[in-house]
């Protein structure tokens, strides 16, 4: 649901919000510092509130949704009986607002709270996740997301926002420019260690996030600083390995004594029982790491997950079954 | 007829006759510098004689597509007015506005004396156009072509220059994709002895870049084309050589392609280098690192992320004299892949470039605590351009909002000009904004905000603010209307994808009649819904070049 929040476009709450701002024009050119009843932030508020709220573990949707704005909405209320009376007064207000309809009208909407007004935005908006244009979803380490996220990614991912990033349009082609030309081999000089002889290995790094259960923020691993599953394994322990303590004590995963600890005393995250590593393939599949070649993985995965082997996951292992996993795992 | 350029006048060829000594027309030009919006007549009647002139048109905001590509801003009327009254024009610098081939020719045939052309992020021209420039301006010496929507149809505009023209200091085509004819670069360079700057295009390859370079050796800014790797061992040596030659050279830029085996090549002209430009080139931390132990005196570095936080920790142990830093993303649109630059590679840079006061930083993850330490290692900001790519994202450490990084931004950095603010934001970075930023001139807001109360910090604190641009906040009609006064005394406002209403916009049109306040609307959008809002200071009223999806809503 993290990325719905972060849908910018939606016309519909659009709509709701601009015929509310124009009553609000009416009755108050009010003083700052006041919110607006009835204002539906900015849908990437919304997300951001719910994050502040909950910051680790798992989000339900619908119900925190609701409560947030009821508590607004009680705020907005006690706001907008100042701003009422406080609006008479403002010295530019042309006079002709400052009719006695005008004052009529503006006792008729403190005494009228419309919650169904509200309500019904809100309806909307949930309605309509799947239909807005979204923003180019998160890349970076955001979180506790589920499966659902993935969908919606995939369907943000087609329709980014308009001019954001804020980069000229002549430099947006000269990645896919560069990467589809073929070096060739150079007659009498020896190409350094790491430099590129083809397109697939044009850049040297290859990121991939790698999340792993229980940890609110993923990680990135560079597929092509190894060469062998044993080495990414040991590269994956090293990664998380300071979290599984930190996670249990204060939850603060970034402290350098705990990682200290945790190096002595944790069994690797990869070899161990207690978990399984996926990761998914360029195809949306998931499968058990260590099943195909490893070159293969390394061209054809594209992210990764540490999971936990106590839940019961059935990856993809024969790639015919794609198998759901999102009742499966709690993030 | 006035399309909406701000004009800021330049100055008098000291020999002509004036009742005042040179001095006191300078003073008195600089504070006639004119930010409001004019038209070619008003700037006749009040500047009589001009040698030079810049005109900027559109909003900022057109160069990422927000502005409908008809908008205005125009140049041709104002050349039929300077044809007139200015016929000994010499310099003319457009920055955003529509340009068309009968633009440049009417320029080409009406300006004896012209000299320098320069144009930057225009639109609505061709090659064609270019071939009349190169065709008729016998005293031309700076063609600059930079960023531009130019119509690219061939390279033969190149051919156009006289075999008898010797007169070029500046050639600038690097914006350009075609294959010009070689043979008449290589004469061209030849023969323009005063030849300073050369920025070539992609279509140049690296064979033709030694030509050039052993015509040219005394380059001060090269751009070089392509460097693809095609060399035998002996056009590699060739090179090498030639690049030996360019003792001059302090700025280097282009390096289209460019692959670690051909970056050494480049190091023997790097010893002067202050500027380098490598926002074409895929590099990797080690690359980068190895060019910049050959650049002691760099300062201004433009990179592409791919060279990681590695790379800009190379930065910052070989770069003591860097001021500014530009770091553009490889793939600004790629969601799937994780690469780039994260805080510690900001982080790096500021340890060890303490000189730096200009950043343009495009990443995908920051924190609050990174950028409060950056500051406190740079505290001579004066430009902050933070682009935390995914919108509304938080402080990926502590998920708190990124309002204490911008806070410690304004608080520390007392020089500040410039502020780009991304990332999760409530009103709270606003209230420092306004509170801190005394020097702000130029701000720009995307994805953030709480409510109206954000906007209005802004507008009532920031006593210097000029330009400020707002994209997809929650700002209404409040926040617009909290600004009126201040408009007056800013160049411009852009508001798009807010909550501000037509009848917010039309009640600041009637209350502000000296304010030009201009619509536009998004297809299929309510008619309530004021989309873009383009606000700004005028002395003549609505401009007549506004195309129908442009309304401009006015007191007069």
């Amino acid at each position: 649901m993290e990325e719905n929040t972060r849908c910018f476009n939606m016309a519909s709450a659009h709509k709701t919000q601009k015929a509310s701002e124009d009553k609000k024009l009416e009755l108050r050119l009010g003083p700052p510092g006041e919110t607006f009843l009835g204002y539906k932030t900015n849908p990437s508020n919304h997300g951001a509130k719910r994050v502040l709220q909950h910051p680790v573990g798992a989000k339900t949707s619908e119900g925190n949704w609701f409560t947030d704005s009821e508590e607004k909405q009680c705020k907005k209320f006690s706001c907008y009986e100042e701003e009422a009376e406080k609006v008479l007064s403002f010295p530019w207000l042309s006079s002709s607002l400052r009719s006695s309809t005008f004052h009529r009208e503006a006792q008729k909407e403190l005494q009228k709270p419309e919650p169904s007004f509200l309500q019904s935005s809100e309806v909307e908006e949930l309605q309509y996740p799947d239909k807005m244009a979204c923003s180019t979803p998160a890349s970076a380490s955001f979180p506790a997301t589920t499966d659902g996220t993935d969908s919606c990614h995939k369907r943000c991912a087609l329709a980014p926002v308009v001019g954001w990033p804020p980069i000229r349009s002549f430099r947006k082609n000269i990645a896919s420019s560069s990467i589809s030309k073929m070096v060739p081999e150079l007659p009498n000089k020896t190409p350094k260690e790491g430099s590129s002889l083809n397109p697939d290995s044009f850049r040297n790094d290859l990121f991939v996030k790698i999340n792993m259960e229980g940890v609110p923020i993923g990680r990135k691993i560079n597929l092509k600083a190894y060469d062998s599953y044993d080495k990414l394994s040991v590269a994956i322990d090293e990664l998380f390995r300071g979290f599984l303590p930190a996670q249990r004590e204060t939850g603060d995963p970034m402290s350098e004594s705990k990682m200290d600890e945790a190096k002595e005393n944790e069994s690797s995250v990869s070899g161990s029982r207690e978990y399984t590593l996926v990761y998914e393939d360029n195809e949306g599949d998931r499968v058990l790491v260590g099943d195909v070649p490893w070159h293969m993985f390394v061209s054809t995965a594209r992210r990764l997950r540490v999971l936990k082997s106590t839940e019961k996951v059935s990856v993809g292992v024969n790639k015919q079954e794609k198998t759901p996993l999102s009742g499966a795992i709690e993030l | 007829m006035g399309p909406n350029p701000k004009m800021r006048k330049e100055f008098f060829d000291s020999t002509r006759s004036s009742p005042f000594p040179d001095e006191v027309l300078e003073r008195v030009l600089s504070l006639l510098k004119s930010h409001k919006d004019l038209s070619p007549e008003i700037v006749a009647r009040r500047f009589p004689r001009v040698k030079s002139v810049t005109l900027k048109g559109k909003p900022r905001f057109s160069d990422f597509n927000l502005v409908p590509e008809n908008w205005g801003a125009d140049v041709h009327p104002w050349l039929v007015v300077f044809a007139a009254k200015y016929p000994f024009l010499e310099e003319l610098r457009l920055k955003r506005m529509a340009v068309s081939d009968e633009s440049l020719e009417f320029l080409a045939i009406n300006f004896p004396n012209f000299k320098v052309l320069s144009l930057l992020s225009c639109d609505g021209f061709s090659t064609d156009g270019l071939a009349a420039i190169a065709t008729h301006c016998k005293n031309l010496t700076q063609l600059d072509i930079h960023e531009n929507g130019i119509d690219d149809k061939s390279g033969s505009w190149l051919s156009c220059f006289p075999e008898n023209f010797t007169s070029l200091e500046v050639l600038n085509f690097a914006n350009l994709n075609t294959d010009v004819n070689f043979d008449a670069l290589e004469r061209l360079v030849s023969r323009c002895k005063s030849l300073k700057v050369l920025k070539a295009s992609k279509s140049i390859s690296l064979e033709h870049l030694q030509r050039l370079l052993v015509c040219a050796p005394q380059l001060i800014e090269l751009g070089t084309g392509s460097l693809m790797p095609e060399l035998t061992a002996c056009q590699y040596a060739q090179l090498e050589n030639a690049f030996n030659q360019l003792k001059n050279l302090s700025t280097l830029s282009g390096l289209w392609e460019a692959s670690a085996p051909y970056l050494p090549v480049l190091y023997p002209a790097c010893t002067n280098l202050t500027f380098l430009n490598l926002s074409y080139a895929f590099l990797q931390s080690h690359e980068l690192e190895s060019l910049l132990c050959q650049c002691p005196h760099l300062r201004r570095l433009w990179v592409l992320d791919t060279v990681g936080d590695k790379g800009l920790e190379a930065v910052g142990s070989n770069c003591p004299l860097l001021e500014e830093l530009r770091v553009f993303p490889a793939d600004p649109f790629d969601e799937e892949v994780i690469h780039g630059v994260t805080e510690a590679g900001f982080l790096a840079v500021s340890y060890g470039c303490r000189r730096l006061h200009y950043v343009l930083y495009f990443c995908r993850q920051m924190t609050n605590a990174a950028v409060a330490t950056i500051v406190q290692n740079c505290p001579d900001f004066t430009h902050f351009r933070l682009c935390i790519m995914n919108p509304g994202q938080p402080d990926y450490v502590t998920n708190e909002p990124m309002d204490e990084a911008f806070g410690a931004v304004v608080r520390t950095c007392t020089k500040l000009q410039r502020l780009s603010v991304s990332g999760l934001l409530t009103d709270l970075t606003f209230e420092y904004i306004g509170q801190y930023a005394k020097n702000l001139e130029t701000l720009s807001v995307a994805f953030a905000g709480s409510s109206d109360r954000g906007m209005q910090c802004m507008l009532e604190g920031c006593p210097k603010l000029r330009k400020l641009e707002i994209r997809d906040c929650p700002f209404g009609n409040a926040a617009l209307l909290s600004g009126l006064e201040k408009y007056e005394s800013m160049r411009s406002l852009w508001m798009s994808a807010c909550n501000v209403t037509m009848n917010g916009c039309r009640l600041l049109a009637r209350e502000m009649p000296r304010l030009n306040v201009e619509v536009m609307k998004d297809d299929g959008s309510d008619d309530s819904q004021a989309d873009k809002v383009y606000v700004y200071r005028s002395v003549v009223g609505p401009r007549r070049d506004a195309p129908p999806c442009v309304l401009t809503l006015s007191g007069l």
